[in-house]
C-alpha cells in the first residue's frame, strides 16, 4: 500500500522514471544531442582523454628525457610541436601531461560533489541546529575568493598531486554544499514528498527515493561546469610550483617551464595553454548540454 | 544611518570572526615542525622548544587564539619569520599596489564588458553577438598566468612596446606615465574573466529588459532604438549589472595572485606567494587576512550600493518593507 501510494505521488513530477532507466537515458541523450556544440565537445574530450590514457603507447618520445636540441621550433628535428628548454618533446609531454591535468580537473570536483551531497542533503533534510552550525562554518569560506582558499591550502601543505586535489576539494565543498542544501530544501518542501510522508514512507526512503534523485540533476550540471575551471585552477597551482613537481609532465607546469625560455621558444609556453583552454571549453559546453538533458526547467540564457 | 546598512554591517562581524579563526588555524595545518623556518634543520630539540615557548606555541589552542586575536585588534599582525619585521608594515604598502592593479583591471573590465554586452544585446544573434559571447566563453577558460606570458612575449619581448615586469623602471622610474606603462599588461590580463562576466550579465539583463512591455510600448510609439536603449532599457538593466560588477572586484583579488607573480608586480599576491615558498607563516596569515577583509568589505559595499540603486532589495536585507 505504502509503495503504491509513493509510486503514485511520484508520477506527476517525474513521469520519465516510469519508463525505465534505458528509456530515460535515451530521452536524456536526445535532449543533449540537440546541442551540437555539446556533442562536438564531448567527442573532442573523448579524443583528448583517450590520447592521454594511451600516452605510454602513442607518444612519439619519452616525456622526461631529452630527445633533441633545446628549444627546437615546431616541425624541426622531426618533432611536430618542437622541443622545450631541456630538449624534451613538447607533443609527448602534452600527451602525458593530459593524464595529470584531466585528473586534477575531474577527480577533486567529483570528490567535492560527493562530500557536498552528503553534507547538503543531511543538513537540508534535518535542518535545525545541525544545519545552522554547518552553514555558518561554511560561511567562513565565502569570505575568501575561491582561488585564494585553494592557493593557501595548497601553499601550507607539502607540494604534490595530492595537495592540489585536497586544496580544490576544500575550496569547492562550501559552494557545492550551498547548492545541494537549497535544492534539498526546495525539493523536500514539494507536495510529492509530503504525500510520501503522509503515505507512511520513512525518512530513509524519502531521502533516497525522492529527495536525492531530484537534487542530483542541478548538482551534476553545476559540478560539470566547474570541472573546466578547476582544471585551470589546478594547472595554476602547478604553475606556481605548489602542485605537481618536475620532471612530471603537467600542462600548468609546462607553461611554467616555458616561461624561462619565453623569448627563444614561445611555442613551449603557447601549446599547453591552448590545450588547457580547449579542454576547459569542452567541459563548459558539456555542462550546457547536460543542463538541457538533466535539468530542463533551468532555462539557458 | 539607514537600518539596512546597520543590519548588513552586523552580519559582517561573525564573518570576520570566522576569517580570523581560519587564518589562525593555518599555522596548525602546516605539516611538520613549523619552527624549522626559524631554527633551521640542524637545531637541537632544546632550541626548538625554546622557540616554541617564545612564540607561545606551547599554550592551549584557545589561549593562543585569544592572544593572537588581541594583538590583531591592536593592529599587530605579528612579526615576519623571514624578514624579522612587523608583518603589517610589510604587507600594507603591498596591498596599496594590489589595489592600484585591481581597481585598474576592474575599471577596464567594466568598460569593455559593459560595451560588449550592450552591443551583443542590441544585435541579438548577429555576428557581433556570437563573437562577443564566444569571446566570453574563451575568456572564462583562459589561465591568467598563461595569458600574461603570451602578452609579455608579444608586447614586451617581440614588439618592445611595454615593460614586462615590475611596477617602476629601475632608471628614472616612478613617474605617473612610468607606472601606467607597467600597469597596462597586468591590468588587462587580470581584467579578462571579470570583463567576460560583466559582458554576459549586461547582455542577459538587457535582453530581459528589452522583452518587457514598456519597451514594446516605447517602440510602438515610435521612439528611436537608440533612445530606447539609453533611456528605457539601460536604466532598468543597471542594478543586476552593478551587483555583479561589485562582486567581480572582490574576485579580482583572487586571480590577481597569479598575475602579480607573472608580472612581478609588487603587490600582496606576490608577497603571499613569496611567503608561502619561504614558509613565513605570520606573513601568509597577514596577507590572507588583509585580502579576506578587503573581499568582505567590497561585497558589503556592493550590497549597500545595490540597495541605493534598487530600493526594492532593501526588504530582502532587513526583512521589512522600506
Amino acid at each position: 500500500m505504502t509503495a503504491e501510494l509513493a509510486g503514485r505521488a511520484e508520477l506527476p513530477v517525474a513521469p520519465r522514471r516510469t519508463s525505465g532507466p534505458i528509456a530515460r537515458l535515451r530521452h536524456g541523450w536526445r535532449a543533449y544531442a540537440k546541442d551540437k556544440a555539446a556533442v562536438a565537445a564531448l567527442l573532442l574530450l573523448v579524443v583528448v582523454a583517450l590520447a592521454s590514457l594511451f600516452a605510454p603507447w602513442i607518444s612519439p618520445h619519452d616525456p622526461v628525457e631529452a630527445v633533441a636540441n633545446r628549444n627546437a621550433p615546431p616541425g624541426s628535428e622531426g618533432l611536430l610541436l618542437g622541443s622545450d628548454g631541456d630538449g624534451r618533446d613538447v607533443l609527448s609531454r602534452l600527451l602525458w601531461g593530459g593524464r595529470v591535468s584531466l585528473l586534477v580537473g575531474v577527480l577533486p570536483t567529483v570528490l567535492a560533489m560527493l562530500i557536498s551531497l552528503a553534507i547538503g542533503v543531511v543538513v537540508g533534510c534535518f535542518r535545525g541546529w545541525v544545519d545552522q552550525i554547518v552553514m555558518r562554518a561554511l560561511d567562513m569560506f565565502f569570505a575568501f575568493p575561491l582561488v585564494l582558499v585553494a592557493i593557501v591550502v595548497a601553499g601550507i601543505l607539502e607540494p604534490g598531486l595530492l595537495t592540489i586535489i585536497v586544496a580544490i576539494v576544500v575550496a569547492l565543498v562550501p559552494y557545492i554544499t550551498r547548492l545541494v542544501r537549497t535544492t534539498t530544501l526546495s525539493v523536500s518542501g514539494q507536495a510529492y514528498v509530503e504525500a510520501a510522508r503522509a503515505g507512511g514512507a520513512d525518512s530513509f526512503a524519502i531521502l533516497t527515493r525522492y529527495v536525492l534523485p531530484n537534487t542530483l540533476p542541478p548538482v551534476i550540471v553545476y559540478t560539470t561546469t566547474l570541472i573546466g575551471m578547476m582544471m585551470v585552477l589546478g594547472s595554476s597551482l602547478s604553475f606556481l610550483g605548489l602542485g605537481v613537481q618536475p620532471p612530471t609532465a603537467d600542462w600548468g607546469l609546462m607553461v611554467a617551464e616555458g616561461r624561462t625560455v619565453l623569448k627563444k621558444a614561445p611555442h613551449v609556453t603557447l601549446f599547453p595553454g591552448l590545450v588547457i583552454i580547449v579542454v576547459a571549453l569542452c567541459f563548459g559546453f558539456i555542462g550546457d548540454g547536460l543542463r538541457d538533458a538533466l535539468d530542463p526547467r533551468a532555462r539557458r540564457r | 544611518m539607514p537600518l539596512f546598512i546597520l543590519v548588513r554591517l552586523f552580519t559582517v562581524l561573525p564573518v570576520l570572526f570566522g576569517v580570523s579563526v581560519f587564518v589562525f588555524l593555518l599555522v596548525h595545518l602546516a605539516p611538520g615542525d613549523v619552527t624549522s623556518t626559524l631554527t633551521g634543520p640542524m637545531a637541537t630539540p632544546e632550541a626548538r622548544d625554546a622557540i616554541r615557548v617564545k612564540l607561545g606555541l606551547d599554550k592551549p589552542l584557545v589561549v593562543q587564539y585569544a592572544i593572537w586575536f588581541g594583538h590583531l585588534l591592536e593592529g599587530d599582525f605579528g612579526t615576519s619569520w623571514v624578514h624579522r619585521r612587523s608583518v603589517i608594515e610589510m604587507v600594507l604598502p603591498k596591498f596599496l599596489n594590489t589595489a592600484i592593479l585591481a581597481l585598474s583591471a576592474a575599471l577596464f573590465a567594466y568598460i569593455i564588458g559593459f560595451l560588449a554586452g550592450i552591443f551583443a544585446a542590441a544585435r541579438r544573434y548577429s555576428v557581433t553577438d556570437r563573437v562577443v559571447m564566444g569571446g566570453t566563453l574563451v575568456a572564462g577558460s583562459t589561465p591568467l598566468y598563461w595569458l600574461g606570458l603570451v602578452l609579455v612575449f608579444l608586447f614586451a619581448l617581440k614588439w618592445r612596446l611595454l615593460p614586462a615586469t615590475g611596477m617602476v623602471s629601475v632608471v628614472d622610474g616612478g613617474g605617473f606615465v612610468d607606472v601606467l606603462r607597467h600597469l597596462i599588461l597586468p591590468a588587462v590580463t587580470s581584467s579578462l574573466p571579470s570583463g567576460a562576466i560583466v559582458a554576459r550579465t549586461t547582455r542577459a539583463t538587457m535582453l530581459e529588459v528589452l522583452g518587457q512591455n514598456y519597451i514594446r510600448v516605447a517602440r510602438a510609439k515610435g521612439v528611436p532604438v537608440r533612445t530606447i536603449l539609453r533611456k528605457h532599457a539601460l536604466r532598468n538593466a543597471l542594478p543586476p549589472i552593478v551587483t555583479v560588477a561589485g562582486m567581480e572586484l572582490g574576485y579580482l583579488l583572487g586571480g590577481v595572485v597569479f598575475v602579480e607573480v607573472v608580472f612581478a608586480w609588487p603587490g600582496i599576491g606576490n608577497q603571499l606567494y613569496a611567503s608561502i615558498i619561504g614558509r613565513d607563516i605570520p606573513t601568509v596569515q597577514g596577507a590572507v587576512l588583509l585580502i579576506a577583509m578587503a573581499f568582505v568589505l567590497i561585497n558589503l559595499a556592493a550590497d549597500v550600493l545595490n540597495v541605493y540603486i534598487e530600493p526594492r532589495t532593501r526588504a530582502a536585507v532587513t526583512g521589512h518593507r522600506p
